[in-house]
């Protein structure tokens, strides 16, 4: 099997079967001009779902002799009347099915270990929650081997005063001592994640400055593989002055450029997708919306436990980012991630994220209340 | 409401798959449900579960009706007719048959291209009426042929699978895969 991109598979397919789920995009995918680029007499399988082939430009294609055969087992509207049917009277070289199909029980027997075998796909996927057999098959296969999470999100440099008063405007403050640490809901949550023994890997753009190389190292030196995370070029990398009071109050002044945030490139892209879907977890922070998508939508795709950290300031909510703050690829149903699960508060409760990330994997229902947050331990820069 | 989880089932489903739920649960499998909002709305007042398949809008209009819901199971795969925000919200639990129809899709979809390829597969009518229109009916081979896969997830995957035991090239396209691996 070859992969190209739409257009060849068009250009230069004879026979063209769809198997694309129905989504804004996709909709009227398979159209006219799809059609016009495939081979002069090429055939069309539809067995998707009604919506993504545009019923009116096969009829026209097959009338004209474009397709040399059709045959449609999914409809717009279904099921099909005789008002809407009528439409097809007539056409040449058309299959019209309606979706008859079952699945064997003989043959399912046969195949689901087949599909335990040879991925991570399986049938009775749970789309909000995972039972603990799910997500650890036997104890054994646990123990011999780490648990791999793959963290997404952004990653900045903080530098934290501590205060000896409250803030007066306008005043020299003084502070007890002034650290460096790593920020970033999912930066923080991959160094904790590394702390636990995963095996953790995190994509978060950086810039090209003194700032980027020692935040990198930094997570280097804690078992965080930092491989993938794109470097801009000319760009700072994302900080915060945080000023803690006496109080336990913390003041943030923050800098991200907003080419931290762009989309990866289109090979980025695609490399982030997969790791995605080889990864025991993946954990995504909705800061970066463009590839907090891509890696929901490849640990969807591969039945991969996804958990995104809610920025909103909600309580317990369920529903957390996905939906509300996140792109649209993120609400719709192919990517949907199979684990759902909000922080209360976000930002700076890494270890606690982790820790109850993992455990909603384990929990019979979806439903994930926000913990109490233990006081979170900031790592120092080395 | 007795002990037993209350289950509806309200649409088709084959009675092997209703005879897999058992004794422990209370079932009202009516395939006519699906047509029949009012009643479908009234079915699910009181049920712990619903299965359906592709024709159920499972909406907030639905789980509102549902107080007690706690799961829902989809026959197929897609979920076009399910709110997954909705669901997600109230914390009921989707699963899906992820797969389970990938075979059987798999092969509707070589037999379609079988007899689309050989157009004397509905030539029975002619041959009854004396017509005998046996070169007219060749068709070609798949053999050699280049099959384009749109989409490469599991149904592709077994669609794939069978194109190439059948001597096709196969190609695909899918924005959510680097790696189609073998077929």
């Amino acid at each position: 099997v070859t992969l190209v991109d739409p257009d060849e598979l068009f250009g230069a397919s004879d026979a063209l079967s769809v198997h694309a789920p129905l989504l804004p995009s996709t909709r009227g995918m398979v159209g006219t001009a799809a059609i016009g680029r495939m081979p002069e007499g090429a055939l069309l399988v539809d067995t998707s779902r009604g919506g993504v082939v545009d019923h009116e430009a096969v009829i026209a294609a097959l009338r004209s002799g474009r397709l040399a055969g059709a045959a449609l087992d999914v409809h717009p509207e279904e099921p099909v009347d005789a008002a809407a049917g009528a439409r097809y009277l007539g056409v040449p070289s058309l299959l019209l099915t309606p979706a008859p199909r079952r699945c064997d029980p003989r043959v399912e027997r046969a195949d689901l270990p087949r599909h335990r075998r040879c991925g991570r796909r399986r049938a009775g996927r749970d789309v909000t929650t995972r039972s603990s057999s799910h997500a650890h098959p036997s104890p054994g296969s646990t123990a011999s081997r780490r648990p791999s999470v793959l963290c997404v999100g952004i990653a900045v440099v903080d530098v934290i005063a501590h205060a000896r008063g409250d803030l007066v405007p306008g005043v020299k403050q003084f502070a007890d001592r002034i650290t460096s640490a790593f920020g970033g809901p999912a930066t923080t949550a991959a160094a904790a994640a590394a702390r636990l023994g995963v095996d953790v890997e995190l994509v978060a753009a950086i810039g090209d400055d003194d700032r980027g190389v020692q935040l990198r190292a930094a997570l280097e030196a804690r078992g965080v593989r930092t491989d993938r995370m794109p470097v801009r070029a000319g760009v700072g990398t994302a900080a915060s002055l945080v000023i803690i009071t006496p109080d336990g109050e913390r003041t943030i002044v923050n800098v991200t450029d907003p080419a931290l945030r762009a989309p990866l490139d289109p090979g980025a892209a695609g490399e982030l997708i997969a790791r995605a879907g080889m990864v025991d977890a993946v954990l995504v922070d909705v800061r970066w919306p463009a590839a907090a998508a891509l890696a929901l939508a490849g640990a969807a795709r591969a039945a991969v436990p996804a958990c995104s950290i809610s920025i909103a300031p909600s309580r317990t909510s369920t529903t957390g980012c996905v939906g509300s703050r996140a792109p649209r690829a993120m609400s719709s149903p192919r990517v949907m991630p199979s684990t759902i699960c909000s922080s209360s508060r976000g930002a700076r409760r890494s270890r606690t994220i982790v820790a109850a990330a993992l455990d909603a994997l384990h929990r019979p229902r979806g439903r994930w209340h926000g913990r109490r947050h233990a006081r979170c331990r900031r790592r120092r820069l080395a | 409401m007795s002990g037993r989880p209350r289950v509806v089932v309200s649409e088709f489903i084959a009675p092997e798959g209703i005879a897999r739920l058992g004794a422990a649960v209370e079932l009202v499998a009516d395939a006519t449900l699906v047509s029949d909002r009012a009643r479908l709305l009234a079915a699910v007042a009181d049920a712990d579960g619903l299965i359906v398949r592709d024709r159920t809008q499972v909406d907030v209009e639905l789980l509102d009706a549902a107080p007690g819901l706690r799961t829902v199971g989809r026959l197929g795969v897609g979920t076009d007719n399910l709110d997954l925000e909705a669901l997600a919200a109230r914390g009921v639990v989707v699963h899906l048959a992820t797969g389970a129809n990938a075979i059987s899709v798999a092969e509707h979809v070589i037999g379609a291209l079988l007899c689309l390829s050989r157009p004397s597969f509905s030539s029975s009518e002619r041959v009854i009426a004396g017509e005998w229109p046996r070169t007219e009916l060749i068709g070609r081979e798949l053999a050699g042929r280049r099959l384009g896969l749109l989409g490469f997830g599991a149904t592709a995957r077994a669609v794939a699978h069978r194109a190439a035991a059948l001597g096709m090239e196969v190609v695909t396209s899918d924005p959510m895969v680097t790696d189609p691996g073998r077929a």
